[in-house]
């Protein structure tokens, strides 16, 4: 058996030798590390890159806690799952504290997102800073859980600022204000 | 009372915390009344009828009994009832009677007005 299958793999090897150039192969590598490293700079590639991975110039942080796991500077951090806006820890500020000079919107939008270190969903509060113009930084639109108009206290499109004294929207926040009891 | 406390708590935080507030205090500059007076609604039939018939909570996603659960919980935790005002619990086919006539316009001018007969009545 195990000399019928050495047999064809010799047959098969010599076969794309007779075929095909030695040098060929590099020309083939070589090619495809041209081409990934062009690829980043489509503008696709690098709208996504903003999109998803915080971005903005900022570098990656940390909670510091096993039990909060991520990066609180990028969209992919799990509390921000419902979230639509610039992400405070990009601008200043932190995911509970808003960036000096702001004011925290009394009135906000809520979701559950689940942790995946323990694998329990939390009450998060997307708290907006106001009262400066807009951050620019780490842009986030997951929505995860986002409610159409009808009911415009599930959806995140809204500009929460409404509740401030300025209505100028600088960048949102994602408290935790408890523990869900069940997925909504 | 019979309420279970934390399915209302987390039904409160998912849809109404975000514009009445953690502690139901709302926000006046816009609007959003507070909650902390809602057991004088409890004064008049119709005062009882629109704290289920505001949109808030007849257009909300909750079930009738949970919207029930959530009204009694909301009771006891933002009005503070001292006994002056009785007040019967909802009960889930009272509350599913009156989701089925909702307010849907003016809820502005019917709270003013139904404020107003409210506090005309007088101590007992």
């Amino acid at each position: 058996m195990s000399s019928r299958l050495d047999k064809w793999i010799e047959a098969r090897s010599r076969n794309i030798a007779k075929r095909t150039s030695r040098r060929g192969i590099f020309a083939l590598l070589g090619g495809g590390l041209v081409g990934a490293a062009a690829l980043p700079l489509l503008p696709i590639a690098r709208a996504a890159s903003t999109h998803g991975g915080g971005g903005g110039g900022v570098s990656p942080q940390s909670t510091g806690k096993l039990n909060d796991p991520g990066d609180p500077a990028s969209c992919d951090y799990w509390r921000y799952c419902g979230i639509d806006g610039f992400l405070c820890t990009c601008c200043g500020g932190t995911t509970t504290s808003c960036p000096p000079g702001t004011e925290m919107s009394p009135i906000t939008w809520i979701g559950t997102c689940k942790n995946p270190a323990d694998g329990r969903s939390y009450v998060i509060s997307y708290n907006d800073c106001c009262g400066t113009t807009t951050c620019g930084r780490c842009l986030c639109n997951r929505n995860e859980d986002d409610k159409p108009m009808v009911r415009p206290q599930s959806n995140n499109d809204i500009n929460w600022c409404l509740g401030s004294t300025s209505e100028a929207y600088n960048c949102s926040t994602a408290i935790i204000v408890g523990l869900a009891t069940e997925a909504s | 009372m019979a309420f279970n406390a934390q399915k209302a708590h987390f039904d409160y935080q998912m849809n109404c915390q975000g514009c009445h507030g953690p502690d139901g205090a709302g926000s006046a500059k816009r609007g959003v009344p507070s909650l902390d007076d809602l057991d004088r609604f409890q004064k008049l039939p119709e005062g009882r009828e629109f704290l289920i018939r505001v949109p808030g909570m007849s257009r909300s996603p909750l079930s009738n009994a949970d919207l029930a659960n959530l009204a009694n919980w909301m009771m006891e935790e933002f009005a503070g009832t001292d006994g002056t005002v009785p007040f019967e619990p909802f009960e889930e086919a009272e509350v599913a009677r009156l989701r089925d006539n909702p307010i849907v316009d003016g809820v502005v001018e019917h709270r003013a007005k139904l404020v107003a007969r409210l506090d005309a009545v007088p101590k007992s």
